[in-house]
């Protein structure tokens, strides 16, 4: 049989539609975008991280436009940041200079700067709070009130300077050999979004999917790879979230711009880990020693768990060893983007007429070649 | 103030502060706006810490205008949607390329630097927040779990 041209799915589609927007406006309520980005930031930090793209207005709008479907929202970001011209490349943002809120380590108590928790969920009870069904908008500012004079503290300039530069745990660690300090390596990367992906992918391109993975599929392939379908075990030496510095240099400046005329456009909130996991190396002397590789996780937004993932999963590609599906950078780098996932297997919703009736041809034939044979 | 400064402390502050500096540097001097207002994307680079290499991070959302005063160009770029900022940011970034630097600078400069001022005050305040959160360990006479003493 060959394809059949038909019409008639118009009227249908465009109902389909009207059907579709109905659902997002029927009960006759309207959530402003000012409260989506007020009240709900993780969810619209997630978009923006799986978008792969910073802009919170716009999420919170794809957010409401997607009436929270997270998958739907990442999807309009896509295809919202492609209708957008690049107008520049970043300078280098180095995360030391991260203004932190939050950093910690599971691999020592004392460390320089102290343990700095922030704002966590990490010792809540997780009982939901009935009552706030009922709160309102000055129930919240009351508690924000409440909630800063018990906070209370006088400012503090010293804090302010050590948020802006806390030390890290693996400059202590290479400072004693135990992590090996690597030259810097200033290889143009590779972007993904230009670029397909082929194997063995280069290490820029494994950080930028992986960074803008879908969240729980990053997260699910790093517990599977700690559990037993990897070699990755790792301690956490540090996780720190805050915000980094976006700037660019001057139009036409040359590439050792002083960082001094550079443009500050704003600040982004990221998450950034350092996974610790004991190897073993060459000692450059023909024989091995035990020491600590460094698994690096960075994600845009607050989710720690997608970066302590992305951590395990960046030191457990480097191996490239397809024993493990863990370890496999096709199984991994393929199947965690979210519009690459979601997107083939929503696909499978869509007409497969003619295929199907190949298939089904195929099958009945076989059947009956094989009813003639019993019959025989 | 270095460039550099000079935007953090005018994109950090309230937008109101980049519109009347602009809207006084306006008033002195002959502003041509050379690319309006527009958006646009910046890819963020980062150097990671395991290999010391650099990935993309991802892209950011960001408004961008071009002005000219006589010969000179300034730039306005901010993240996010916001065109009016551009180009308020581009007027200011105009006025501190022209020589001889005119007088109105002056002031430009004084309000900029209070702004910086403010600015520094109200970090120190929500990192004093922030501290409130650092662990304090109390000795109870076991084992020194100090990075110094474990690595020992």
């Amino acid at each position: 049989m060959g394809y059949v041209a038909v019409t008639g799915g118009e009227q249908a589609i465009a109902a389909s539609l009207d059907l579709n927007e109905l659902r997002r406006v029927e009960a006759g309520r309207s959530v402003a975008v000012e409260d989506i980005l007020a009240t709900m930031p993780d969810l619209v930090n997630q978009v923006q991280s799986e978008g792969s793209l910073w802009a919170p207005k716009i999420a919170a709008v794809a957010i409401k436009q997607a009436c929270g479907s997270i998958e739907e929202a990442v999807f309009l970001m896509r295809a919202y940041r492609s209708t957008l011209e690049r107008l520049y490349t970043s300078r280098v943002v180095d995360t030391d200079g991260m203004r932190a809120g939050r950093r910690i380590s599971a691999a020592f108590k004392d460390i320089e700067g102290g343990q700095i928790l922030g704002a966590t969920r990490d010792y809540s009870h997780r009982l939901i709070e009935f009552e706030l069904a009922d709160e309102t908008v000055s129930d919240a500012r009351e508690r924000a009130r409440e909630i800063r004079a018990r906070l209370s503290a006088p400012a503090d300039a010293d804090a302010a300077a050590l948020l802006d530069r806390v030390p890290r745990v693996l400059t202590y660690l290479r400072s004693i050999d135990m992590v090996r300090d690597w030259p810097v390596d200033d290889t143009e990367p590779v972007d993904i979004t230009k670029t397909p992906l082929s194997f063995p992918a280069p290490r820029s391109v494994i950080l930028q999917a992986l960074s803008r993975g879908l969240t729980q599929a990053v997260v699910a392939i790093g517990y599977a790879a700690i559990r037993g379908f990897g070699l990755s075990h790792p301690t956490v030496g540090e996780l720190r979230r805050g915000t980094v510095a976006i700037e660019i240099d001057a139009p036409g400046a040359s590439g050792n711009a002083a960082a001094e005329d550079a443009y500050y456009l704003g600040s982004i909130p990221v998450t950034e880990v350092e996974s610790l996991i004991v190897s073993d190396e060459e000692d450059g002397e023909g024989g091995h020693r035990s020491a600590l590789d460094v698994g690096y996780g960075l994600v845009m937004g607050d989710d720690e768990s997608k970066a302590i993932a992305m951590s395990v999963l960046d030191h457990s590609l480097r191996a490239d060893d397809v024993r493990f599906p863990t370890q496999d950078q096709e199984f991994v780098l393929y199947h965690i983007d979210g519009v690459e996932a979601t997107g083939f297997i929503s696909h499978l919703k869509l007409p497969h007429y003619v295929t199907f009736q190949s298939k089904l041809d195929s099958a009945l034939r076989s059947a009956a070649e094989k009813g003639g044979e019993a019959d025989a | 103030m270095s460039r550099r400064a000079r935007t953090e402390v005018l994109v950090e502050s309230a937008p109101s502060l980049a519109h009347e500096l602009a809207r006084a540097l306006e008033a002195e001097l002959p502003v041509r706006v050379v690319v309006p207002p527009r958006q646009g994307l910046v890819m963020n680079q980062v150097r990671e810490t395991a290999r010391n290499s650099r990935f993309y991070l991802g892209e950011a959302l960001i408004s961008e205008c071009r002005v000219r005063i006589g010969d000179v160009e300034g730039l306005g770029a901010v993240l996010g949607a916001d065109g009016e900022l551009a180009r308020s940011l581009a007027v200011i970034d105009a006025a501190y390329a022209c020589e001889p630097a005119p007088a109105v600078l002056a002031d430009v400069d004084a309000r900029i630097a209070a702004a910086g001022r403010a600015l520094d005050a109200e970090r120190a305040r929500e990192a004093a927040l922030i501290m409130g959160s650092r662990v304090s360990f109390d000795e109870m006479g076991g084992q020194d779990m100090s990075v110094q003493a474990v690595v020992k």
